[in-house]
Parts: C-alpha cells; structure tokens; sequence
C-alpha cells in the first residue's frame, strides 16, 4: 500500500513544477500548460485524499475539475489564437502593449 | 506493509528487464552484425509509398484549433454521463430528467456551433467559418460588419 | 429534488436558460437581433428577481446542504441582478459604436450572473468554485470582446492566464482543506474545526452528492482523528492567495490596471463591481463561516493586504493619465478599505463590507458609464485632459460624474463617504487603530487624483476637439440611478445597512 504522504507530496512537487513554468516560460502555450499541470496536482491531491478519507466526494470533485479545466482550456486557445492574430507573437515578454 | 505492496510490482521490473533487453539486443546484434549500403531509395522517409513534398512545420489552418476545442469540450462533458450511467436506475425519474437537461445545455451548445459554420469545412479560408474569424467562440458571423 | 431546492436556485437556473436562449437567438435570427437579445436579456434578469422574491423568507439549506438561500445570499443576488441590469442599459449603445455581437456579449453576461449567484449562495467550496469559474471563464472572453483591437486582446491574455493560475491556488487551497476535514461543506468544516466531528467520518455525517456512499473500509483514520493545524494554515494560505486575486487586493493585483484599461468600457464596470462583489461574497462566507477567526490567523494576513491594497492603489494613481486606469488603481484601493473593515472579523465588519460593495457598485458604474459615452468611437477618448471643459459642453453628464468622483473620494452626503466612515468605525471597534489611521491617511491622498479629474472637468479649457454626442436614453437612465443612487445612500443609508448587518448576523449566527 503506498502511503498517502507519497501522494501528496508528488502532488506537491507537480504543482511547484507548474508554478515553477508559469513564472519562468515565455512561451504563452507552455505557460497556459503549467497551468494545466497545477490543476492535474491538485486533482491528484483530491483522489489520494478522497481514498484515504474512503469518501468519494473527491473522486466527484476531479470530476468537475476535468471539465473547468477542459473549458479553460477552449477560452484559453481562443484567447491565445486571438492575441496571435493580432500580434504574431507567443512570447508573453512581447505582448507589451501596456505598461505600468 | 509498503515492502510488501512494492513486492508486487517485482515481477513487472523483471519484465520490463528482459524486454529492455530482447528489444536492445536486437537491434545492437543487427547493426554490429549487418551490412551497410544505404542507398537514396533506402533512406527515403518512406521506402514504399508517397514522395514527401515540402516541409513538414506548415502552418495549421485555425479551423483545427478550433475543431480541437469544440471536440475537447463535448468529449469532457460527456464525461459526466458515466457516473450517472452506473447509478442510472436509483435515481429513478429524477436523474433522468437531470441528465436530459444537461444533454439539452449541451445540445445548444451544439445547436450554436453548427449554425455559427464552425463545422463547417468547405468555406474558403478568407471568408470561411465563423465569419472568417475562427478565433474565438464568442465570435462567429455575427461579429460581420468589420 | 424537492420545490424548496429549486427555488433556491431559481435565480440561476432562470439566468442560465436566458443566457441560452439569447445565444440561441444571437445565432438563428437574422434581422434585428441587438435589440431583442437586449430585450430578452432584460426581461431574464427581471425574472431572476423575481424568481428571489420567492426566497423571502429565507428557509433552510437546499440540495443537502450545497445551497443556503440565506439573506447574505438574497443580498448579494440583488445587487448582481441590480448591477446586471444597469451594465445591459450601458452596454447597448457602447455595442453598436464598437460593432460587436450583441447576442454573445449578453449571454455571456448572463452566464458570469448566474456564476456570481452561485458564489454568493454556494455552501460548499467545490460549488463556490464551479460558480467562480463560471463567471470568470466568461468574464475572461468578455474582456477580449474587441477581439481586432491588440490591446482588448492583450488584457484578455492576460486576465486569463493571471486568473487561471490564481484559481489553481485557490483549489490547491480547497483540496487541502478537504484532506485536513474530510468535507468541503463550509458549514461541517466549522463543526470539524471546532471539534465536534471526526474529520474521517465528517463526510458521511451530511447528505452530500454521494454522502451517503457506503464506507468502503473501517474508518482508518489516517489523520489519527485530529486536524492538523499546519495543513490548514496552508489551505488558509492557498485559498486566500486565490480569492485576493479574485478582489485585486495587492499584492496580487497585478492585472488589474492592464485588464481594466484594455477591456471594453462595460465589462470594466462590470469586473470593478460585479466580479469584485462576488468575489468578497465568497470570502465572507469562506473566512466567517468556515474558519473562526479567532483561531486562525487570517485577520493578520488580510490586515497585511489591506495596508498594501490601499497604499499601492492610491500612491499609483496619482501618476495616471487614463480614466480607464486611474480606476483601476482606486479599485484596488478600494479593495483595501473593504479589507480593513473585513479584518475587523465582527458581524458589523461584514455588513460594512456589504454596504461599501453596494455604494462602491453604484458609484463606479455612474462613472464608468460617462468613460463609455465619453470614449467614442474606438474608445479614442479615454485621457483625462479629454475631460478639460466638460463641465461646460456638457453640464448634466459632467454632474453624474462629479457626484459619482466625490462619493469615491468619500465627501459627505455621499454613499461613498458613510461606507468609509462605517469601515473606520467597525475597524476601530474591533481595536484597529493602526489600520484606521492608515486608511485615514489614505482617504486623503486619494483625493489628489479624483481632485485632478475634477479641476479638469471644471476649470480648465478643452485641449483637443472632443465629440459630445447626444446621450442614449437607457445610458441616461444608468447615469441618473447611479448618481441618485449615490446621493440616496448618502442621505438615508439605513435601509441597506439595516439589511446588510440582518444578513451578517445570520452568516455569524451559524458560526
């Protein structure tokens, strides 16, 4: 049986990689992908914990995760595609047009 | 109680050893023990078929970004029919209607796409589906008079 | 499902079907379609209203517990309805200038109410989260609306990736909790947290979606039935890092200057007050019902963001030249001050809360509104000297404007000035002192740059041409219930406060 710290810290782990690519990719697409895998974390961390706890609310909640994640995802791409449209860039470091 | 429970995966990394080396082995003892005469022909991408013409990092037309995201969307959501499925004859009436509703929502949904052309493959690229924006959903024809 | 659960969710189901239907509209009908999209969307908002008034009086939870149609509840669903209603009225003339698709900007509208309903009324942290995403996912389009202009665009980008990733602290947040608890009903994590439940059982001991699943194994109690402290401190932590983002409180409010000024002029409005108030709506409930501030340090952490909110948001204002981000700072102060009167941790904290959301709101759209008629075409307009003179060109809308900017600097007989004064008061009863002299201190620096706008509307001649067209009739109508609103605020407060504080006691009642 593998213990449920290993569960959580793997999760934790995944998540500080995705927090660890949102703020040192510049990449939009490769951004909007570590967010994807700070979702997945957590989604990780309610299925341990859902088993552990022998409840399968959170089973029920990556559920709905899955599915916030998947419409972010399609609002995302669209919103990528548009700033490309109108820039020709995916670098966030050129996406530039307002400064404090 | 770990020691145990990673005992069993023992088997598995025995397996994945003797393939490891039945798949490496085989490939080594053929390149040590073939013969080398590469020909055009034989270094082609693909010996028997098509002549590969261009380069392969083309640019994608929208329209597959945005037919990714729309299938992204209705394939997620169906996702919610297969815990209903297996509790479907508990919940009685109720769970059924529940879920027509929901198929409902997701039916406009449908509905909205379709009649916006975003399935559309035959438009023209300038002028082509969702008004020739594609970008964006929120878009579509009626964003027209630009 | 029984009658009383649908009712409690009849403002948000009715919201949803409109929001299909105008989309629906947007797609099938070809001729005239702006002004019935406007009108059915209109008419769908009314009937969510209506549809509240049959939560009077308020019952108890609905769907098990998921849903509390509380007054706290009822409160916050008027005013996102109220301040729907006026961005719809604002938005229809702004719509056709710009050329943009009536039909999907309303439905997305509706949609974003209906998630904001959710917020308000969710008594279980994976609802509050389904409802946050809802709004912010159309929130997050309606901010790239102008999709051919780069910077609606940009702000969009921007607004989405900076939220997406907030949101994924504030579940981070949320699974934490869940494994400290064993539960994400806000009300049986009090009862855990004070003791009274065992965190491992806790999930069976309320009806939940599948609360009555059978247990599969004995109780192995892996957390050894007590709650660890440092996991919740973290949950605390994550879910605070998410909801500040959600209220642009510093220091993560980064986006909030670059969002504003990119986005349409409605949807501004709309973010500064709707999504804000929401946004607070989740982390009264989240903060006072489920976790006793008396136990958890977060009055500390909220006290740390609300100096910074309101020092950062009224020192980077002085420097602005645009309207669109010259809000955008004071939004961010303004989070501030509500922080302050949040940090007081008492009932009457929360119902100031509620009551400056409610001035804040009013006074914010009426000046938004006059930036979306100023604006023109393209929003080509937006700078302050294109106000030089407006007070003579156009007397009535540069009035609506002053009124609305002497409430936000918070001048007496303005709704803007009892909120502040309410917020001092209640964070002075709860032995803020420090805290209230900094907002004080604040109140005063903030006055510079509202004062600029001002004397430039007032005392200074017109650099530049600037259009005045004729005002729409529904902008008219917006102007005159933000400005009247404001002033009524101002004079006879009683009503809003009286409610606001009848619902605070009910949330802390079920403390």
């Amino acid at each position: 049986m593998v213990p449920l710290s290993y569960y959580l810290i793997l999760s934790a782990i995944l998540f500080t990689l995705g927090v660890a690519g949102f703020l040192f990719k510049r990449n939009i697409v490769t951004i909007f992908m570590s967010v994807e895998l700070m979702l997945n974390a957590v989604n990780l961390t309610f299925v341990a914990l859902s088993y552990s706890l022998r409840q399968l609310d959170g089973q029920i909640i990556v559920f709905f995760v899955m599915v916030i994640a998947a419409a972010e995802a399609a609002v995302g791409l669209a919103i990528i595609i548009t700033v490309f449209r109108n820039r020709e860039s995916l670098n966030v470091d050129r996406i530039d047009l307002m400064k404090l | 109680m770990p020691n145990t429970y990673f005992q069993n995966y023992l088997v598995i990394l025995l397996m994945l050893g003797v393939v490891v080396l039945l798949a490496g082995g085989m490939i080594v003892l053929s390149y040590l023990l073939g013969q080398h005469r590469p020909s055009r022909v034989k270094l082609s991408p693909y010996e028997c078929g098509m002549v590969p013409t261009g380069d392969a990092r083309q640019r994608f037309s929208v329209k597959f970004y945005l037919v990714a995201m729309v299938f992204i969307l209705f394939d997620v959501e169906i996702v919610f029919l297969y815990p209903w499925a297996v509790i479907f004859h508990e919940l009685r009436m109720f769970g059924f209607l529940e879920m027509l509703l929901f198929l409902l929502l997701v039916g406009a949904g449908f509905a909205y796409l379709w009649k916006m052309g975003v399935l559309d493959w035959t438009g023209s690229d300038t002028g082509g589906p969702a008004g020739g924006t594609g970008g964006s959903p929120a878009g579509g024809r009626a964003g027209g008079p630009e | 499902m029984s009658p009383e659960d649908l009712i409690a969710v009849l403002p948000e189901a009715i919201l949803t079907v409109v929001a299909t239907a105008v989309m629906l509209l947007a797609a099938f009908r070809t001729k005239g379609k702006e002004e019935w999209c406007g009108f059915v969307t209109l008419l769908g908002l009314l009937a969510a209203m209506a549809a509240l008034i049959l939560q009077w009086p308020p019952q108890g939870p609905a769907f098990d517990g998921m849903v509390l149609a509380d007054p706290f509840s009822f409160f916050f669903h008027l005013l996102f309805l109220g301040i729907a209603i006026l961005i719809v009225l604002s938005s229809a003339s702004y719509l056709r200038q710009e050329r943009l698709a009536a039909g999907e900007y309303y439905a997305l509208l509706l949609f974003a109410t209906a998630g904001m309903g959710l917020m308000a009324a969710a008594n279980d942290l994976i609802l509050s989260f389904i409802g946050l995403e809802i709004s912010s996912l159309s929130s997050y389009v309606l901010v790239g609306f102008r999709r051919r202009v780069a910077i609606s665009s940009e702000s969009a980008l921007k607004y989405f990736l900076l939220g997406s990733f907030a949101t994924a602290f504030l579940l981070y947040g949320i699974a934490l909790l869940f494994g400290a608890t064993g539960t994400t009903r806000l009300t049986v994590i009090r009862e855990v947290l004070r003791g009274g439940l065992n965190p491992v059982t806790a999930g069976n001991s309320t009806e939940g979606i599948v609360g009555g699943s059978p247990v599969l194994l004995p109780a192995a109690a892996q957390l050894g039935g007590e709650v660890p402290t440092s996991l919740i401190a973290l949950a605390i932590g994550l879910i605070f890092v998410g909801l500040a983002f959600k209220v642009s409180a510093a220091p993560f409010q980064v986006w909030t200057p670059d969002v504003y000024q990119g986005a349409p002029t409605p949807v501004t409005a709309f973010l500064a007050t709707g999504s804000k108030a929401a946004a607070f709506a989740l982390f009264l409930r989240v903060f006072t019902v489920a976790l006793d501030g008396a136990v958890y340090p977060w009055p500390s952490l909220l006290w740390v963001s609300a100096v910074l909110s309101m020092f950062v948001g009224n020192l980077a204002a002085l420097w602005q030249s645009n309207m669109k981000r010259l809000l955008a700072y004071s939004s961010i102060a303004h989070a501030g001050y509500m922080l302050v009167a949040f940090t007081a941790n008492s009932a009457e904290g929360v119902a100031t809360v509620m009551f400056y959301l409610v001035a804040y709101a009013l006074m914010n759209l009426g000046a938004f509104a006059v930036i979306a008629h100023m604006g023109n075409q393209g929003e080509r307009y937006v700078a302050i000297e294109d106000y030089a003179g407006l007070g003579f060109r156009s007397p009535v809308l540069a009035g609506c404007l002053s009124v609305c900017l002497l409430s936000l600097i918070g001048i007496p007989l303005t709704g803007g000035f009892l909120g502040k004064f309410y917020v001092f008061r209640a964070a002075l009863r709860s032995d803020l002192l420090g805290l209230t002299v900094l907002g004080v201190l604040n109140s005063a620096i903030a006055a510079y740059y509202y004062l600029k706008v001002l004397v430039a509307m007032y005392m200074s001649e017109p650099t530049r041409e600037v259009p005045a067209p004729p005002v729409p009739a529904a902008v008219a109508c917006v102007l005159a219930v933000c400005a009247g609103g404001t002033l009524l605020l101002g004079i006879a407060p009683q009503s809003v406060l009286n409610f606001a504080l009848y619902a605070a006691q009910w949330l802390q009642g079920r403390m």
